[in-house]
């Protein structure tokens, strides 16, 4: 049982809301907000040049037979045989006056047909990270408290080889064993529950080891701070005290990481839509770089940067709410 | 009758027609929990007539959810499909009698006046069509009664019926509200049940369409554009037909269970185009050169298994009007191709370089290059080879100071036309740079505007015959049409790269 600051008897959460200043506050959002426009548009516009940098994109609207002057004729139907400086002046004043591109194939607005992902790509995503966050918090704490000295050892070895495996050999080992030697789950695409479980497993793979040892490090950090001696003074339980004192203080850092890791779950994303050809937001940019569809191209990088500055501020606001000292070093 | 015989014949009665009921209900059963049809195609970005140009994607898509004047059936003849019959009333007058049943999903008539506004549509600038190649030569189109159409042309183009096979009808108050990128308003055997772009096409039996009824009651048609994504499918047991696999693929393909796999030659000519503003390949010597210094033979029984061997010096396949069958493969002479380069003032043979893809639609790229550079390498030839990405080689075609000194690419027409086919290895094609030796484009446009059957295949074979008097490419081979059955569907695959479900059954 935790005390608030005039000695009254209070439980754990109330402890932990009690001195909470959650940092929404208006300096705090402008920072955040500015910093988030400048992320965007500098992705948007690294993308946008190398893009136009790689070719006239009516080559690829074209048909694979068109001579030279088909191709010209069509660039110039869209406008493709603007200079760049302009292109990428009307792309601005089109994005900021709210009329995005459409998709050159589809006719859909772009973010309209990248939105369309985002439900798949978010399943895929958010199970992956809570599965894989679950699997490396188990396989932390197993390592530091594990009663059976192999039960200490393996799970972070076997978490070292996922760690060093890469996610696209991953998933391609998963497709050899489940899906052409046992025939248990399908190779790709979409259709039922099964061809969600090798996407998610991969990407669970490139959450949980770093989780894994992240948290195992912090556990070994914490049981030997003060406030645990005391604890065990106190003659409370060692279950509880590894669980609600070890491990829940060293749960903070495990939250940042997971924060920091959107980035690369998203990208880890991108790779494992393509190999399972899951219809996500990454399976779409990847089509979509190919075909030079540039609107949707444009459209998921910013949606995707977007995602990421979310994503590492709910990161940070939790962290606060877990360690409130946090918000002292920030 | 006994008591007894009367019972005992009403039991075997009522024995009789439980068996039947119940085989009666296990045929529906087994037909009911049939898994979908499952046909792996190449991407498909568009399922808009007016852009549509893969045979091998959204083409064959629209085959079976929409209607076209004629088709091309599995055995490469030209038929009609909404035309029930045509006349050529001269080389620029085409009067097509239309099917009275053809109707869109929607309940709107396939008539005359829909194919009159389809023509209109894609000729019309802000549709910024792709799939209107030479159409310019269509002067215009009039409905001259609900059911007969007539074609107009500004010059003799005999080849109409046949480019018509894969212009598909759109309604024209649906398209006024409905984006037909995405969506299909079917006259076809098949209807759209859900497009999801670059993914899955769900497709099930169009109840107006009037025609043959489909066997298959459900299909989809994914898109699938990478050859391991594809030969990971067939080994899952997830895909029902393909086409188009690596034949180097097709070796682990082979104790696969419950397919049937194979491949036949197929209508894609392979070749290597000249830059023919480089001095050195100016020299037809130099070109014939090369063209002896590759043994084709030893590649192709190398690297596509003896499938195809090497093509002759003709690129029409046997179901093109035109097909001359007297032309023979170029002879494999390295002695011969080393006497010409030093005639032509290169006794140390020269370096070139080549551009090419591996991400087309052409297989086995990357192995045949490679092969072909070391064959030129024993003439004294080195060939400098760069693989691009399939942007990057397409890209190509309007970057002139990029160009090499050859590309390797295969080359096909959609509706098997010797025209269009060779308007693809013209001066006006793609890939062409520099002055070509004038005979073969001369040969194209006659062939292309003549105005008798006789002489447009005369023209035809003049003009191949150009070609190789000139020695306008590498003759190389035709591409293996490789394929991938299931057990469980009953196909033949066809030569050109359409897949069409209507022309596969259950078995």
């Amino acid at each position: 049982m935790s005390h608030d600051v005039e000695g009254r008897r209070i439980g754990w959460l109330a402890a932990r809301t009690a001195s909470l200043r959650i940092p929404i506050g208006g300096e705090f959002l402008l920072r955040r907000t500015f910093g988030a426009l400048i992320a965007v548009w500098g992705a948007a516009t690294i993308v946008f040049v190398m893009l136009f940098v790689s070719g006239d994109p009516a080559v690829f609207l074209a048909p694979e037979t068109a001579s030279p002057a088909q191709i010209a004729e069509l660039s110039h139907a869209y406008g493709f045989d603007q200079p760049i400086p302009v292109q990428y002046v009307n792309f601005l004043w089109n994005v900021t006056t709210g009329n995005f591109p459409k998709s050159l194939y589809t006719d859909r607005p772009a973010f309209e047909e990248v939105l369309r992902r985002v439900p798949n790509t978010l399943a895929v995503s958010l199970s992956a990270t809570i599965i894989g966050t679950l699997l490396g918090l188990a396989a932390g704490y197993l390592a530091v408290n594990g009663k059976i000295p192999y039960l200490r050892v393996l799970p972070l070895r076997v978490m070292m080889v996922l760690q060093s495996t890469p996610s696209f050999f991953l998933a391609l080992i998963l497709i050899l064993f489940f899906s052409l030697t046992l025939r248990w789950l399908p190779t790709g695409g979409t259709g039922s529950w099964l061809h969600v479980v090798l996407p998610i497993a991969t990407l669970s793979a490139y959450v949980a080891p770093s989780v894994a040892r992240l948290f195992s490090a912090s556990i070994r950090e914490v049981q030997f701070e003060e406030h645990i001696q005391t604890a065990r003074a106190m003659g409370l339980s060692e279950r509880r005290i590894r669980i609600r004192h070890v491990a829940i203080n060293a749960l903070s850092s495990v939250v940042a990481l997971v924060g920091l890791q959107v980035g690369g779950i998203l990208g880890g994303a991108v790779i494992v839509e393509n190999v399972f050809a899951w219809p996500g937001v990454g399976e779409l940019m990847v089509r979509s770089v190919n075909n030079r569809d540039f609107p949707v191209v444009l459209a998921a990088v910013m949606l995707i940067c977007l995602g990421y500055v979310v994503a590492s501020l709910i990161a940070d606001i939790m962290v606060i709410l877990i360690d409130p000292r946090a918000q002292e070093r920030r | 009758m006994t008591q007894s015989a009367a019972t005992r014949r009403t039991v075997l009665k009522l024995g009789a027609a439980l068996a039947s009921s119940t085989v009666a209900w296990s045929k529906g059963f087994a037909q009911q929990d049939r898994k979908p049809l499952v046909i792996a195609v190449d991407p498909i970005t568009t399922l808009d007539p007016a852009q549509s140009r893969s045979s091998g994607g959204n083409l064959s898509v629209l085959s079976q959810t929409s209607s076209s004047l004629t088709t091309i059936n599995a055995d490469g003849k030209l038929v009609g499909d909404l035309a029930t019959g045509w006349e050529v009333n001269s080389a620029t007058e085409f009067t097509f009698k239309l099917n009275p049943a053809a109707k869109f999903e929607t309940g709107k008539p396939l008539d005359a006046s829909v194919i009159v506004w389809n023509f209109k549509r894609m000729m019309d600038p802000a549709i910024k069509a792709t799939a209107n190649t030479d159409f310019e030569l269509i002067d215009r189109v009039e409905a001259v009664d609900p059911q007969t159409v007539k074609f107009f042309t500004k010059k003799p183009w005999l080849e109409l019926p046949r480019r018509l096979s894969w212009m598909f009808m759109l309604e024209p108050e649906w398209t006024g509200s409905h984006n037909p990128k995405v969506q299909i308003n079917a006259s076809g055997a098949y209807r759209l049940v859900s497009y999801d772009p670059g993914g899955e096409i769900v497709l099930e039996p169009n109840p107006g369409f009037y025609g043959p009824k489909p066997s298959i009651e459900r299909v989809i048609y994914r898109a699938i554009g990478s050859a391991a994504t594809r030969i990971s499918g067939i080994r899952g047991g997830e895909i029902d037909a393909t086409l188009r696999i690596d034949p180097i693929d097709l070796a682990q393909l082979d104790g696969v269970r419950g397919y049937k796999i194979g491949a036949k030659p197929g209508q894609r000519y392979h070749v290597l185009k000249f830059h023919f503003g480089k001095k050195a390949l100016q020299d037809i010597r130099v070109r014939q050169a090369i063209n002896y210094a590759i043994n084709k033979e030893a590649i192709t029984k190398a690297v596509f298994r003896g499938y195809v061997g090497a093509g002759t010096t003709q690129v029409l396949n046997d179901q093109t009007d035109g097909f001359n069958p007297d032309f023979k493969a170029w002879p494999y002479d390295p002695a011969k191709a080393k006497a010409l380069l030093a005639e032509a003032g290169y006794p140390n043979g020269l370096n070139l370089t080549l551009k090419t893809s591996t991400e087309g639609t052409s297989v086995s790229v990357s192995p045949c290059v490679q092969i072909i550079a070391a064959q030129l390498a024993q003439v004294g030839i080195k060939l400098d080879v760069t693989l691009l990405p399939y942007a990057g080689f397409q890209a190509l075609r309007t970057q002139p100071e990029q160009a090499p000194d050859f590309t390797y690419a295969g080359y096909v027409s959609q509706s098997n036309s010797a025209t269009e086919l060779f308007g693809q290895y013209g001066s006006s094609g793609p890939y062409a740079w520099g002055i070509m030796p004038p005979a073969f484009d001369k040969n194209i446009g006659l062939a292309r505007e003549a105005t008798e059957p006789e002489q447009q295949i005369e023209l035809i074979r003049a003009a191949s015959k150009a070609m190789l008097d000139d020695v306008l490419v590498v003759f190389l081979w035709f591409q293996p049409q490789t394929f991938a059955i299931s057990d469980r569907v009953e196909w033949t695959a066809r030569t050109d790269d359409w897949i069409k479900a209507t022309e596969m059954r259950w078995r």
